[in-house]
């Protein structure tokens, strides 16, 4: 089931990365606001290729996937037991 | 978006969350000794932001964004304890993903994790006060949770970078162009993934909703019944 959510997320990821996403429309506002003369001050630590962002992504989904998962089958086996 | 928000802008937004996670982090530490019951929730409400903030979705505009996953943790744990949820997948994208970043993370602390759960806490509440379907109070909380996070997102940038003829309000209104009419539907989507959420925690965990007093054990009873 994870591996299944996990190709999911990277399916809608990959497929959503080929639009424009919103920051980098707000940068395009931020230049037209200020005429194209604003640079950013510093830059990331870290720039991953859009490959690697989009696996760091589906990896990100799947460490909150596994504990939810892991949430509803002890909730599920808690169930269980209380029936027994 | 490292390094966009200038001086002395970034600093602001820094002096203006760390209070509030400061007071969050003690509230969550709290929770944790007093109600150890409550871990996995919290644990859960804390993986619902992972999992929810790591989807980018298209949109109507043709541009796609990221839900937040925030209003679950909102109406269950508040919005002090939710800012310290929502710090722990910001560093995370912004150390390993490039996305967000570390200079803008107090901007984005106080829009996703402080301006957003508190406007879905107290539209949660006072929707639980006018006894409105609890659906539709989460649906409603978790949506506006998400919106709000975007358009404080849109003024944080307009008061940074205010237009030339118009001021701030030109600017915002070009920030909310981008920010807020992308994010209806997907606000409109987190807010019934939130609420599927809470229809299973009524069915196993019930009780831990009475305890957080999100229902009261009548309507819990009631909502259980519907529901099987």
């Amino acid at each position: 089931m994870l591996a299944l959510l996990f190709a999911l997320v990277g399916f809608i990821n990959f497929h959503a990365g080929q639009g424009i996403g919103t920051d980098d429309k707000a940068v395009q506002v931020i230049s037209g606001l200020t005429g194209g003369s604003y640079q950013p001050w510093t830059g990331p630590i870290w720039q991953p290729s859009s490959s690697v962002q989009g696996l760091l992504f589906c990896l990100q989904a799947a460490l909150g996937l596994a504990m939810i998962v892991y949430f509803l089958h002890s909730n599920n086996e808690t169930k269980d037991s209380d029936l027994r | 978006m490292e390094g966009f928000l200038p001086h002395p802008w970034w600093e602001i937004w820094f002096a203006l969350s760390l209070p509030v996670l400061a007071y969050g982090a003690h509230k969550t530490s709290n929770l944790i000794k007093e109600h150890r019951e409550l871990l996995p929730l919290l644990a859960v409400s804390a993986a619902f932001v992972f999992v929810l903030s790591s989807l980018k979705l298209p949109s109507v505009t043709g541009s796609s964004s990221h839900p937040t996953g925030t209003g679950m943790g909102a109406i269950l744990f508040g919005p002090w304890v939710t800012a310290v949820l929502s710090v722990i997948v910001l560093i995370y994208q912004a150390l390993f993903l490039a996305h967000g970043g570390l200079t803008t993370l107090g901007a984005n602390v106080f829009s996703m994790g402080i301006a957003g759960p508190a406007v879905g806490y107290l539209i949660f509440r006072a929707m639980s006060l006018a006894r409105v379907n609890l659906y539709a109070s989460v649906f409603t909380a978790a949506m506006f949770a998400d919106l709000t996070t975007y358009i404080v997102t849109s003024l944080q940038l307009a008061l940074a970078f205010p237009a030339a003829s118009g001021g701030v309000m030109t600017s915002l209104q070009a920030f909310l162009a981008v920010f807020a009419i992308t994010q209806v539907p997907l606000a409109a989507i987190e807010g019934a993934v939130t609420a599927l959420m809470f229809k299973y925690l009524i069915r196993t965990r019930s009780d831990v909703l009475v305890r957080q007093r999100v229902l009261t054990q009548s309507k819990a009873d009631d909502l259980k019944e519907m529901i099987s």
